[in-house]
């Protein structure tokens, strides 16, 4: 903090009196520079338009001057604070401007606020270029979404913006509606050709770590054709019908489980049912979850069906454990106690029914001694089918069957399809699935309301189909809770971006690619405490329940994303972004130069010498514009300080402010 | 000394309603709480920790402590078919009162059958969750843990000690609660974790200080005592601060904002406590994942002094106990790696003096059926643990080994044994070492009274001086 003049001279033994007071009392004034922090508004968003006025001396309030111009009409057009000055406080080196649209449709062309610094007592305006005036941009209204609103949206459907804003300016201009519509009829983007081109680079084998070079690879690809929002709704369908790689079994089948990741992207739009039967089928869950050969129970031997596959399915893929009215609110019984979906008797017959599977495939020709196969769904033979009657949730009686003879399964199919008819028609489904998706891409705490909307579309999406995963999405994404401008502002409202997302959001804005054209972005999970088909238990790596102490949990609000948030992957995360901006985002590096998955900086090095505008670019690509400006001017004076005496120092520029505003709360939560 | 609060009153005022309750059993505990309960016990000026060992996914613990007596080992033998061990493998436990049948431990446990037999370990047999005490004839009308057989919901049990109502707080974070005043310093957590966040050390004000098997960690770029004038770091350095210091509106921003400060403040404290400690250079240190967790609780339980530090408990989980296939080359792999960390830690301990200080006690969502459905078991019920230190009256089997043949009385089905001692009550005897006095369970373990008299002369179980 500079002094001013006044002390070192005291201190030299001026006197005030006599001698020079006119001296003491002339300090050099101090320079007062116009910022321009956001210069985009439109009239429906709600984001302020912001200028900060920056002085260096801090010693006393500083009352600034300036004119308000240009083609906008204050009051009618926008609204900003009375007055044509502004004060800076004792203190601070800044002070805002705030400009808040008025709502007004304006001309087809928008208008523009010119701000420009005036002369005041106390200071002198800066003499730099361009900073004794700035220009905010306010475009009209438009069905079509702005910029902010599009980032947004694709922090949400998708993986966030890339660098060069294209997907962003297909938002733009298809707006939310159509560009889904088009998502849904891309072709299906498979992560089984990467694995196919890894066995080939790598002679043939692939192990567990392949997986993620995989979901990179496909997550990443900017082809003409492909599917971010199937991938995103993909990961998350991972997430809900959780498979992992932590069960050592699985972990040496790398083949299969992408086959069953790519399961889910292929079910990601179609039917729930489908997806639903299909899950259950794959042999990968099979072993997770060991209903492959599960055989009937044996009264003789004294064996039982494993029930392990049949509970999860009850309790975590389809119905949950309290029946739920359409609104994702628990039922109450008149004692005022949620009631339960099931009980260990209806567990135990869905183990039942859950038997007799075994590998699939040409060469699945016996239950006990089939060949592994992780890729070809499991096949039912009845003779290790518990044929017996059944009773399954809300009421469904399975009847005795006749085992089939030859063995072709069908007593078995009969029962496993009558189950899943079960849980899919059961009322749970609809709101229990629902809730979910939107905690995975909208926000953590949606209203009752919201989940009752989307949970009306799974019931029916309109033309009488249930189940319609297509209608659900879309219900989830253009819901006026998730598209609502106004609901940023709310304090409740949102989620925390799971750690794993947050880092691809920054590889696709910072551009960061490998020049072999390989994503070998493995063994990340220790740093996420996620990894795409690694998580801990079938518990996924967080429960939607959870809720981290403090003013969350006495909300009665949850945010599970909290639950891997401790105080390593507080730091570890940051650590790691710190790391990839100089190194790139390989976990280990790279002894080949071609391999590193180095960000690409061009747009950002221009702008080294113009911080402002190094800022407004990295506010909007990294938080959608909604940086406070407290923290702006925290990172711009940050960045501002590095200067030619430093090593690197354009560089070092860049990725100072990458990486404050990267490990920052405001890019960690999506509002 | 204050008034103990008997179970009826402390029941009527939770209303007992299961869901509703749980709002006002923390506000209840906050309010108990927060009248500061000096721990009472008379020599709790000296330190103490207390290690959970979490095997998660149920881990089958009757091939842990087996019976090797001709006769019973042939009942184990009858009902576990495929997955007995062989009797000539189990290795003698000689407790010092024999329990009235011979047991011996799994032949990956050699440390363990060496701890046991020289006094500074001992099992606890046949434990598990209840709301109430179940027999055969009552399974069916008793109320029984919610999800019992459900990994989830008996992992949750075994770190809330409430199996009646779903919580996310558990009994080791009511201990820290309650215990954390006697500790100078709670910069960092008395409640650390090797393994992630976790229920059972989240209570209302202690949280669960999740550390690596390198200690804490820094954060890279920031170091406030870099004055290198043509280095970035110093000017990051300022920027964080500066960063650090905003509060937001948004809840979910601010708790964001909350973990970072306190995982920095955390950091620095924990850093200097523990960096300079060397440990006893007799001892090695498998290198494990277990191992090296233990070797750093090591140094952690070294600077506890440095740490502001007289009581902390510290979790590690060490899951993949869920073998329902592969069972017996599973846990022959597994349970050496156990096993050896575990020595190697005690070893350690009583080199650097501090044996008698620390406790370590195993945990699990349950054990498995006897039974088996051919190379693997399935989720079951009661089952068998072990504690380990120089405070622990070892060479003792506590509780009565269960009978195992088939349908048994306390055989449900499936060889899943009721269990006849409640967690309840292995925990007490923990949290009672730990410093918590007799009269303030309930503030820890909602549901004691169900299975002991907080007011009787009695301990729980024993097990601990």
């Amino acid at each position: 903090m500079k002094h001013s003049r006044y002390i070192p001279l005291l201190l030299a033994g001026f006197s005030l009196l006599g001698g020079m007071p006119r001296l003491l009392a002339e300090t050099a004034p101090d320079t007062v520079s116009i910022i321009l922090i956001d210069g985009d508004m439109r009239e429906d968003w709600p984001d302020h338009g912001v200028v900060g006025f920056h002085r260096q001396n801090t010693d006393t309030d500083l009352v600034v001057n300036f004119a308000l111009s240009g083609t906008a009409q204050r009051g009618t057009d926008y609204s900003v604070a009375n007055g044509n000055s502004i004060t800076i406080p004792a203190g601070d080196r800044e002070a805002w401007l705030e400009f808040a649209p008025t709502g007004q449709v304006l001309g087809k062309t928008g208008a523009t606020i010119l701000v420009t610094l005036q002369t005041g007592t106390g200071y002198a305006p800066s003499a730099g270029k361009g900073e004794t005036s700035a220009t905010i941009m306010i475009g009209q209204a438009s069905p079509l979404p702005c910029d902010k609103a599009a980032i947004r949206f694709l922090n949400q459907a998708a993986f966030g913006p890339d660098g060069g804003f294209a997907n962003v300016h297909q938002v733009m201009s298809m707006g939310y509606d159509k560009w889904i519509t088009a998502q849904f009829a891309k072709p299906v983007g498979l992560q089984q050709p990467y694995l196919n081109q890894l066995m080939i680079a790598r002679k043939g084998r692939v192990y567990g770590d392949s997986k993620a070079i995989a979901w990179w690879n496909r997550v990443m690809n900017d082809s003409p054709t492909s599917d971010p929002l199937r991938q995103r709704v993909g990961f998350a369908l991972s997430e809900i019908f959780v498979i992992s790689d932590h069960l050592d079994e699985l972990d040496n089948e790398p083949i299969g489980m992408v086959n069953y990741y790519d399961l889910l992207l292929k079910g990601a739009f179609g039917n729930f049912r489908d997806l639903l039967y299909h899950v259950g089928m794959h042999p990968c869950m099979g072993v997770y979850l060991n209903h492959l050969q599960n055989a009937k129970p044996d009264p003789v031997a004294g064996t039982f069906a494993d029930e392990n596959f049949g509970r999860e399915i009850m309790q975590l893929f389809s119905i949950g454990i309290w029946q739920l009215n359409m609104d994702g609110s628990r039922k109450l019984d008149i004692s005022n106690q949620p009631i339960p979906t099931y009980d260990n008797t209806i567990i135990s017959n869905m183990a039942r029914v859950m038997t007799g599977f075994s590998f699939g495939g040409p060469k699945g020709r016996d239950f006990w001694y089939a060949p592994d196969n992780f890729t070809a769904p499991m096949r039912m033979w009845d003779q290790y089918h518990d044929v017996d009657p059944k009773t399954l949730p809300n009421g469904v009686q399975l009847p005795a069957r006749t085992a089939s003879d030859p063995d072709k399964g069908t007593a078995g199919m009969a029962d496993y399809n009558a189950a899943i008819d079960c849980l899919f028609n059961h009322p749970n489904a609809a709101p229990f699935f629902s809730k979910q998706l939107i905690q995975k891409l909208v926000t953590s705490n949606p209203s009752t309301d919201y989940v009752g909307r989307v949970a009306a579309k799974f019931a029916d999406n309109g033309s009488g189909v249930r189940g319609d995963l297509k209608a659900v999405i879309r219900a989830v994404l253009l819901d006026p809770e998730a598209r609502d401008p106004q609901k940023m502002s709310d304090p409740n409202f949102g989620k925390m971006k799971e750690p794993y997302l947050r880092t691809a959001n920054l590889v696709r804005a910072l551009n960061a690619r490998a020049a072999n054209g390989v994503y070998a972005l493995n063994y990340l999970e220790d740093i996420h405490f996620q990894q795409p088909l690694s998580a801990p238990s079938v518990f996924n790596f967080f429960k939607p329940g959870f809720a981290p102490d403090g003013p969350v949990s006495d909300s009665g609000l949850v945010a599970p994303e909290f639950q891997i948030l401790n105080a390593v992957t507080a730091l570890s995360v940051p650590n790691y972004y710190f790391s990839a901006l100089q190194y790139g985002f390989n976990r280990w590096g790279s002894d080949n130069p071609k391999a590193v998955v180095a960000p690409h900086l061009a747009p950002e090095m221009a702008l080294y010498n113009d911080v402002p505008a190094l800022m407004r670019r990295l506010d909007l690509l990294l938080t959608g514009g909604t940086l406070p400006n407290a923290q702006h001017q925290v990172i711009r004076e940050a960045v501002e300080q590095i200067d030619d005496s430093m090593w690197q120092w354009k560089q070092e520029r860049i990725r100072m402010a990458i990486y404050l505003i990267a490990a920052a709360p405001e890019f960690a939560v999506l509002h | 000394m204050r008034r103990p609060i008997s179970r009826r009153r402390f029941l009527g005022q939770l209303n007992c309603a299961a869901i509703s309750s749980i709002p006002i059993l923390n506000t209840l505990l906050n309010l108990k709480m927060a009248g500061s309960v000096a721990a009472a016990s008379s020599n709790t000026s000296d330190f103490r920790a207390l290690i959970c060992l979490f095997l998660s996914g149920g881990i089958d613990t009757f091939n842990v402590l087996v019976p090797r007596g001709d006769t019973e080992y042939a009942e184990y033998k009858g009902i576990r078919s495929g997955v007995a061990l062989p009797q000539n493998s189990l290795l003698p436990l000689t407790p010092a009162i024999s329990p009235g049948l011979q047991l011996g431990a799994h032949p990956g446990l050699k440390g363990i059958q060496t701890l046991f037999n020289s006094g500074s370990a001992a099992f606890v047999t046949n434990v598990g969750t209840l709301i109430e005490p179940v027999t055969k004839d009552t399974y069916d009308s008793a109320s029984l843990p919610l999800g019992l057989y459900s990994h989830a919901d008996q992992v949750e049990q075994w770190h809330t000690s409430t199996p009646n109502v779903r919580s996310a707080k558990g009994w080791g974070g009511r201990m820290g609660d309650l215990l954390r005043s006697m500790n100078t310093l709670d910069t960092v957590s008395m409640n650390i974790s090797l393994t992630g966040t976790n229920i059972w050390q989240s209570g209302e004000n202690v949280f669960d200080y999740t550390i690596s098997t390198d200690g804490a960690v820094p954060l890279d770029g920031y170091d406030p005592t870099d004055d290198n004038q043509w280095s970035p770091t110093p000017i990051r350095t300022r920027a964080i601060d500066s960063q650090l210091g905003f509060t937001y509106q948004h809840l979910l921003t601010e708790a964001f904002a909350t973990k970072k400060r306190g995982a920095m403040d955390a950091y620095a404290l924990f850093n200097s406590a523990t960096g300079n400690v060397t440990l006893p250079s007799t001892v090695t240190f498998p290198d494990t994942d277990l191992g090296n967790q233990f070797q750093m609780i090591a140094k952690t339980v070294a600077g506890h002094g440095a740490l502001g530090q007289t009581r902390q408990t510290f979790f590690i989980e060490y899951g993949g106990w869920d073998h329902h296939d592969d069972l017996i080359n599973q846990q022959a792999a597994m349970l050496p790696e156990v096993d050896q960390a575990i020595k190697a830690f005690y070893d350690c301990l009583t080199a650097m003096g501090l044996q008698n200080s620390v406790t370590l006690f195993t945990a699990s969502d349950f054990a498995r059926t006897l039974t088996t459905d051919s190379a693997g078991t399935d989720h079951a019920w009661g089952g068998n643990h072990f504690v380990v230190g120089g405070a622990v009256k070892g060479n003792h089997i506590y509780g009565n080994y269960p009978p195992l043949y088939k349908d048994n009385p306390l055989d449900v089905g499936r060889g899943r044994i009721i269990p006849q001692i409640a967690v309840d009550l292995y925990f007490a005897e923990l949290a009672m070492w730990l410093g918590v006095p007799q009269s303030s369970l309930p503030l820890v373990l909602p549901n004691i009274g169900t299975f002991f008299d907080v007011n009787g002369s009695n301990k729980p179980l024993g097990f601990m001086s």
